[in-house]
């Protein structure tokens, strides 16, 4: 979440990273590419980019943002002083980057046609269509009369039509009408655009470009490096493609948008696992889909968030809350939770749902199924959608458990935080669920809303293993995913990247190593409350192979 | 929703769970992830085994268009009616402030105006949120202001051209606004307080106030609109092409206001409403062509059923630019005939203006098809054509008209194969609008 507060008390202090650090060393100067987060959206990758920019203080930031629609977008981040916005791309709004018409002699009237075969084509090489972005860069006031050339229109279809026609396994013959190859045609004109907006040069020139996703994020980069060589990281979050399937099937787009779009996500994912010198997911479980398209598994290597946590754990309340954390979107299944919640408040009528995200910009028809689906469940005030939270750790003060039930996810910071805060955690397996509750918590399968509510009641109605599971969470957490250790791993990298190795400060939780906090917790606890754990059919122990 | 079990099955809990088959291995293996509780290394082996092609045909989509907005074509009614109601104060303006006056300040004002109204509808109205766009950029009435203060200095007439550009554009705004019958009442009104002898330096001066803070005040009521204003670029040269027009309009010589000013400025009108009629036709454009282009399946050779489509339309357009402006013309042809001025002057007058409405029509296309190169160049040669018949006939020997037939005509011209080769390959020209 934007702005989060630290825990309190919270004084920054620096930590050393692991090798040496040369006080007369030039500052490295990264270049972070972002894709509908930060700094204009609320959301898990954006609090990643705050953290590390904020963190990572040695290393001047510059911060390239996509988004899309035209829309007034005021930043929701503030930006440290080490760290300025370079530019903002904003793709289908009528702010073109390269508008001004140039001159027509040696116009690249196949450069729709190359970027079809190099992102479409089931088998086609992401690598060849560098040089067609690389010449975008060259020439942004050529890219327009390049795609209204008549012969860039006829290529164009040309490559489509055998891209569709390709024998690549697929179970369903895409089949598109002309609306269909119109809307691509303009999406290949705003890659053409991407491509051709200006990277910072000269002497803001970055040392490293660090991509937050395998999609439009890194045409830029990907341009930057070829002409450059700067290297290139990919922090992946989600796993792009996934979600872009789960948009596609969410939306119920017609086949054609299915296929276009996805094709779309893969071409640009492939791109940027073929550029990247290094892929470092948040999360062990995206390297399978990192691996499957492309990526060289010798260049993965996986990076966890990290959170800060709290000094202290606060005493459970008496009244059973569960609390949930994150946007209202899809990808979060809050019907799912919904559901869940009617179960639980049917078996333990006393106890509250609290939920606490935003609902971002182009899901407020979805956040109104979910306040009807509220409605058609009787769930009154039992469950309360509280909007946006700055705090989390208050939040989470006033929680039994915590609960997510999304149906994708990276290495979600909000459970991440719901251990540190030493509340146990039932969610669903997804992405780096698993990885991350590891032994701490209850996973279930995505959708199985009944599962959900058995794992919340289980830990509602057992303190004492609510407690234990809270307890091994937060020291999960302390000593595997704290926020220095993920600073300090991106300050290695960039380090081993760029030969500068940059400073690191991180607020100082009072916390250090002696998980007093622990104690706390378990001092909380009534003695008659602690009895052993034993699973539920339906719903496992995380990091439990059965 | 049971669990998966195999290879097989695996891709049957895909079809299931999706309701229709499922497109390729990687969308099996999101649905085994995201609802099957698989992980992700589980979820790529499972669906690795190809399935059996399934059979597929065309089925045309159903698209909802949004209902074409009038109140896009209100602000354009709101210019029209503006000038005709200026049109009607023209005499006593003549007898009051000297013909020259009233000459300069309309030669002024009216490419002046048409160039602000083009470019505030490029920058803020397109769309149905427009005038919240126009609200979150309070810097436009600057920019109207300082149009009207460059006028100022300039003699005779200057003032009388700030003050009709403070109307027109006023009125442009608040008819956009819904509130065109305020704005023609306040016309009505300024008429007669004209005829019972207040001094056009009151009048106006007052009516240009009026019609800017009404104007100002009712953009300042709309709700912001999020999304940000449209390029200034592209704005500015829509201006450009709006005042070309204006333009081509006013190179007429002045010896055509001696006596009869309000008759030749009104005889504009029937063009101007036909060109409205028409572009609003010519607007549907944005549905109907994406309308017969989800009913066309791709091939790679193109063509189709939507330049039948577009072809039409464009027709359609012209058909109701010219039956606008006949229309338009007979109460005009009645009031020559009644002795107001020469019929076959007015006569040719109304021909020329209604060559000036299919040209306007033309570059408003060219510059919505954001092809406003080529439109600058057609209003610019045609500025240039009429400068030069003016040179050539310095005697005014020609029909009263023809600098403004020459010029709509070349401008016509200019922009007539562009146009011809936007519409015959519909598809290609929707797609390269970015």
């Amino acid at each position: 979440m934007a702005d989060r507060h630290p825990p309190t008390p919270s004084t920054e202090r620096p930590v050393a990273p692991t090798g040496a650090v040369d006080d007369t060393a030039r500052r490295p100067r990264v270049l972070l590419t972002t894709e509908g987060t930060y700094p204009f959206a609320h959301g898990g990758v954006s609090t990643w980019c705050d953290i590390v920019v904020n963190g990572v203080s040695g290393a001047d930031w510059d911060v390239l943002a996509i988004t899309a629609g035209g829309i007034r977008r005021p930043l929701v981040f503030e930006l440290p002083a080490n760290a300025r916005l370079a530019g903002h791309i904003d793709l289908w709004s009528e702010r073109v980057t390269a508008r001004r018409p140039g001159r027509r002699a040696n116009l690249r009237t196949g450069l729709a046609s190359e970027l079809v075969l190099g992102l479409l084509g089931w088998d086609g090489d992401p690598l060849s269509v560098i040089d067609a972005l690389v010449w975008c860069r060259i020439n942004p006031e050529k890219i327009r009369a390049a795609l209204r050339h008549p012969d860039a229109w006829v290529a164009f279809r040309t490559s489509l039509g055998e891209v569709l026609a390709a024998d690549h396994g697929e179970r369903i013959a895409p089949i598109l009408d002309e609306q269909h190859a119109c809307d691509l045609f303009q999406t290949l004109c705003w890659i053409a655009q991407a491509a051709a907006a200006p990277t910072p040069i000269g002497s803001n020139a970055p040392d490293l470009i660090i991509v937050t996703a395998a999609g439009w994020a890194a045409i830029p980069a990907a341009v930057h490096h070829a002409i450059h060589g700067t290297p290139v990281v990919l922090s992946e979050h989600g796993v792009y493609v996934r979600e872009a399937y789960l948009a596609a099937i969410r939306v119920g787009e017609s086949s054609g948008e299915r296929w276009t779009h996805t094709r779309l996500a893969r071409g640009l994912a492939r791109l940027t696992y073929a550029v990247a010198d290094l892929v470092a997911p948040v999360t062990s479980a995206n390297a399978a889909w990192e691996r499957a398209l492309g990526a060289d598994p010798g260049r993965i290597r996986t990076i966890h968030n990290g959170v800060l946590v709290p000094p202290k754990v606060a005493p459970m309340p008496i009244d059973p809350v569960v609390v949930t954390v994150g946007r209202i979107d899809p990808l979060k299944d809050v019907k799912t939770l919904l559901r869940a919640a009617a179960s639980v408040v049917e078996r333990m009528p006393r106890v509250r749902f609290d939920h606490h995200g935003p609902v971002p910009e182009g899901n407020e028809r979805y956040a109104a199924e979910c306040r009807a689906l509220h409605r058609d469940l009787g769930l009154g005030d039992s469950f309360r959608f509280l909007g946006p939270t700055d705090d989390p750790y208050a939040v989470l003060e006033t929680a039994s458990l915590s609960v997510l039930s999304s149906i994708s996810e990276g290495f979600p910071i909000s459970v991440l935080e719901a251990m540190a805060a030493g509340r146990p955690v039932v969610a669903t397996a997804v992405g780096g669920v698993p990885e991350a509750l590891s032994g701490c918590g209850f996973t279930v399968r995505p959708g199985d809303y009944e599962a959900l509510a058995t794992g919340v009641v289980r830990l509602l109605e057992d303190p004492a293993l609510a407690a234990s599971l809270g307890a091994r969470g937060r020291q999960r957490v302390v000593h595997a995913f704290g926020q220095e250790g993920c600073l300090l791993a991106y300050a290695d990298l960039i380090g081993e990247l760029t030969g500068l190795r940059p400073a690191v400060t991180v607020p100082d939780s009072g916390i250090g190593d002696d998980l007093t906090g622990l104690e706390a917790l378990e001092d909380a606890e009534p003695e008659h409350r602690r009895t052993g754990p034993a699973a539920a059919p339906v719903v496992r122990p995380a990091g439990d192979p059965s | 929703m049971s669990s998966p079990t195999g290879p097989a099955l695996d891709w049957d809990f895909a079809d299931r769970h999706l309701q229709r088959p499922t497109q390729d291995r990687l969308e099996a293996a999101v649905v085994l992830e995201a609802w099957g509780g698989v992980a992700p290394g589980e979820a790529f082996g499972l669906t690795s085994a190809d399935r059996s092609p399934v059979e597929s045909a065309f089925r045309p989509r159903v698209v909802r268009s949004d209902p074409l907005d009038p109140s896009l074509a209100l602000g354009d009614l709101g210019f029209v009616a503006g000038v005709l109601g200026m049109g009607f104060y023209l005499s006593t303006l003549t007898n009051e402030l000297g013909a020259r006056s009233v000459d300069m300040a309309w030669r002024l004002a009216l490419p002046l105006s048409l160039a602000i109204q083009w470019a505030i509808r490029r920058r803020y109205l397109s769309g149905s949120d427009g005038l919240g766009r126009l609200r979150n950029d309070p810097r436009v009435l600057g920019v109207v202001a300082a149009s009207m203060v460059v006028c100022l200095p300039i003699r005779p007439g200057g003032w009388l051209a700030a003050c009709l550009v403070g109307i027109w554009v006023g009125g442009f705004v608040i008819t956009r606004l819904g509130w065109g019958l305020v704005f023609g009442l306040a016309l009505l009104s300024g008429a007669g307080v004209l005829r019972a002898g207040a001094s056009p330096r009151l009048v106006l001066p007052v009516l240009m106030v009026m019609a800017l803070m009404t104007a100002s005040a009712g953009v300042r009521r709309h709700r912001p609109s999020d999304r940000l204003a449209g390029g200034k670029d592209r704005a500015l040269a829509a201006g450009l092409i709006g005042a070309g027009v204006g333009g081509v309009l006013v190179l007429e010589p002045r010896f055509l206001w001696e006596g009869r000013a309000a008759l030749v400025a009104i005889t504009v009108v029937p063009a101007l409403l036909g060109s409205v009629w028409g572009g609003w036709h010519m607007g549907k454009l944005w549905r109907v062509l994406p309308d017969a282009l989800v009913k066309q399946p791709f091939s790679s050779s193109g063509g189709g059923p939507s330049i039948t489509v577009v072809r039409v339309l464009l027709v359609g357009a012209l058909a109701r630019v010219v039956l606008g402006a006949s229309l338009g013309s007979v109460p005009i042809l009645v009031w020559a005939a009644d002795g107001a001025g020469p019929v076959d002057d007015v006569w040719a007058l109304l021909i020329a203006h209604l060559f000036l409405g299919v040209a306007g029509l033309a570059v408003s296309l060219l510059e919505a098809f954001d092809r406003w190169g080529t439109a600058l160049l057609a209003v610019g040669a045609g500025c240039l054509a009429c400068v030069v018949v003016n040179l050539l006939d310095p005697a005014h020997d020609l029909v009263p008209g023809s600098r403004i037939g020459v010029g709509a005509l070349v401008v016509i011209a200019m922009s007539g194969s562009t146009l011809l080769t936007l519409v015959t390959n519909p598809a290609r020209t929707l797609a390269a609008r970015v």
